[in-house]
């Protein structure tokens, strides 16, 4: 009996759920945001150069020595064949993304730059040149290039790309869910749910459940697209699953606050300042101001993903700011709750 | 089954009532109508006994189950179909009905046989919102019916139907109350009323002027007519005589001598007719 109860509430639990995920995959609206991060993904990718494999660009002049050719083109694209320094120069003033490489004759490199390239690069470009430096001496040991996808700390438009894509788009789990409330209050079938035998916290939990797992399929797959194949997915999923925790109250209360599906994403994008606010702000503040932003889930969440990105983060560090973030939640429950609930009634 | 004790409600939570004293009881297998002009506290008396509204003052059993801390499984036993039709546009008919049988712990009804029965059977996988106003209305109501409920509420089942189907689904009530179902009628059609109901209410302004079977309603009130269509200065017109008043009597015989009757009826007063004399109100909206 107590067996069959707990098994029939998990099964209209998942019922409104599968309703509501049914209907988001029939709504172009619903749809394009399901699709958008996956979208925003590519798109920053095709602008970063440097994720996932590299494409250094390089260029260099006719008569450079030919291991050198031969070492960077392990590396980066070479184009051979320029006459002389000038030509080199003038190749390189070309707008595209492309470092000129030059050796004196004491061993050293000469690196011609235009100031357009992408950050990052010209410090690959370094590292690579001091890796032939070292190898071509005698016993100083080419191994030490060890080319690890993430010590070569490039683009931070990757690397703070992907927290931004990934904690921005963990709201959309909640604009889903005004969308599907507004749509039940707008036809009044949230009437026909009170008139049959769910509970209505069942009807919330249902609901509340897509908010969760967005987050972390979106997550995930911006961090694939964006080459991040190799950081700490439960980690990943434990920041994921807290900041979804207020995307999805922010979003029940937007839905219950609504009349229609335009002011309810309206009211969900007023969220978006704050987090765009504590991101810039964690990324561009000196450290001794980050106290400004203390009061922001997403600026812990960003300290996070920031640390698993690059695998600097420990589960200690991790577990804190999620504890950080889900009492931040809280509050933020304290505060909304009740005209949640009122909503509903 | 239900019983409803000095029912009360304000919207507004002050002396401004939609409800006020409203009392009255149905029993097993019993239809009553609640019958009153827009406006009257119809479908706020069903919102209450629904549970979709709060009980602010007074007492109402519903299949047992006190309504002031309703149980969710007590509408395992209760059917609820709504004045204004809300079904899942962006589902199928189908859809709409598999989604909300799925809610049930008892046995429920093939959704494919309930949608033949109000004539969906060609739309059964065509959204909602693709559907006219009659046929979301019909799916509304064949949803209520999907747990084969042992209490019906039905909010204007058939206004707004045409003829015909507005036909069908009296029908479908009276089979479902042959068959033991007690029924809360809301309307301000007196000929379903009348057709369906054992007794019927009169609402008016949130309280019930009266409550009787609609047959004992006729002999106590009602009143043979004459309905006349005859010629007048070359056109046709039209008029009623009550038999029971002498100087409509008279009226009636000035009009047989010296118009050119062209028919003649005699009717009796129908449940609107009497309505309108016990209440001082008109019916229609
Ligand atoms: N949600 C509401 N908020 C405030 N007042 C309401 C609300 N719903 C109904 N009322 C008022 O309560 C009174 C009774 O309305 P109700 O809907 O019960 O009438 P009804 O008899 O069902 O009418 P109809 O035949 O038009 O459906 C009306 O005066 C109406 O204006
Ligand atoms: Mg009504």
């Amino acid at each position: 009996m107590e067996k069959n109860r707990t098994r029939s509430f998990f099964k209209k639990i998942l019922l409104v759920t599968a309703r509501d995920v049914k209907v988001d995959l029939r709504q172009a609206m619903a749809l394009y945001m399901l699709l958008a991060p996956f979208l925003l993904a590519l798109i920053l990718r095709a602008f970063i150069p440097a994720a996932g494999n590299t494409t250094l660009n390089t260029a260099i002049i006719k008569d450079a020595d030919t291991a050198l050719i031969l070492y960077l083109e392990q590396y980066a694209s070479v184009e051979k064949g320029l006459e002389d320094e000038d030509a080199l120069k003038s190749r390189i003033s070309k707008t595209d993304d492309i470092f000129g490489v030059i050796g004196e004759a004491d061993g050293s490199f000469r690196i011609i730059e235009q100031g357009n390239e992408t950050e990052g690069s010209r410090q690959l470009l370094e590292f690579l040149l001091a890796g032939y430096s070292s190898a071509s001496l005698p016993g100083a040991g080419g191994a030490e290039i060890k080319i690890s996808e993430l010590g070569w700390k490039v683009s931070p438009l990757r690397q703070y790309g992907a927290s931004f894509l990934v904690l921005f788009m963990s709201m959309i789990g909640g604009m889903l869910i005004a969308l599907n409330l507004i749509e039940e209050k707008m036809y009044n079938t949230i009437a026909a749910l009170n008139v049959a035998p769910i509970a209505k916290s069942h009807i919330v939990t249902g609901k509340a459940i897509p908010g969760f797992i967005l987050p972390v399929i979106h997550g995930f797959g911006t961090l694939l697209i964006l080459g991040y194949s190799s950081v700490d997915f439960a980690k990943v999923t434990v920041v994921l699953l807290s900041v979804a925790m207020i995307s999805v109250i922010i979003g029940f209360t937007a839905g219950v606050t609504s009349s229609e599906p335009i002011s309810g994403i309206a009211s969900m994008k007023s969220v978006f300042i704050p987090i765009a606010a504590s991101i810039f702000g964690a990324i561009f503040l000196n450290e001794k101001w980050h106290v400004l932003l203390f009061w922001s889930p997403y600026y812990w969440a960003f300290k996070s993903m920031d640390g698993i990105l690059l695998q600097t983060a420990g589960w200690a560090e991790i577990i804190r700011n999620t504890t950080i973030i889900l009492a931040l939640a809280c509050i933020v429950f304290i505060l909304l709750g009740k005209k949640i609930r009122r909503g509903l009634a | 089954m239900i019983n409803v004790d000095d029912l009360w409600h304000s919207y507004s939570h002050d002396k401004d009532y939609a409800l006020k004293n409203v009392s009255f009881e149905i029993s097993k297998g019993e239809a009553l109508g609640f019958l009153g002009p827009s406006g009257a506290g119809k479908s706020t008396t069903q919102g209450i006994l629904t549970g979709l509204l709060p009980l602010q003052k007074g007492k109402a059993v519903v299949g047992g189950y006190d309504i002031s801390k309703p149980a969710r499984e007590m509408f395992n036993r209760i059917g609820v179909s709504f004045e204004q039709s809300n079904v899942y546009g962006k589902l199928t008919a189908l859809e709409n009905l598999e989604f909300y049988r799925k809610l049930f712990d008892v046995p429920t009804a093939d959704p494919r046989s309930l949608l033949k029965w109000v004539g969906l059977e060609k739309v059964i996988n065509k959204r909602a919102e693709e559907f006219s106003k009659g046929m979301k209305h019909r799916l509304t109501f064949v949803r209520s019916m999907l747990n084969d409920p042992d209490i019906w509420f039905l909010d204007e089942p058939t206004t707004g139907l045409d003829p015909a189907i507005a036909g069908q689904i009296k029908d479908i009530i009276k089979e479902k109350k042959a068959g033991g179902t007690t029924i809360f009628l809301t309307t301000h059609n007196m000929y379903v009323a009348d057709e369906i109901c054992d007794r019927v209410a009169f609402i008016v302004d949130g309280e019930i002027k009266l409550i009787d079977s609609p047959r004992n309603l006729k002999i106590k009130y009602g009143e043979r007519l004459v309905d006349v269509e005859f010629i007048d200065e070359g056109s046709l017109q039209q008029a009623s005589f009550s038999l029971k008043d002498e100087k409509e009597r008279n009226a009636l015989l000035d009009v047989i001598n010296t118009k050119k009757i062209e028919t003649m009826h005699t009717r009796e007063a129908t449940l609107e007719q009497i309505f309108i004399r016990v209440t001082g109100r008109e019916l229609a909206a």
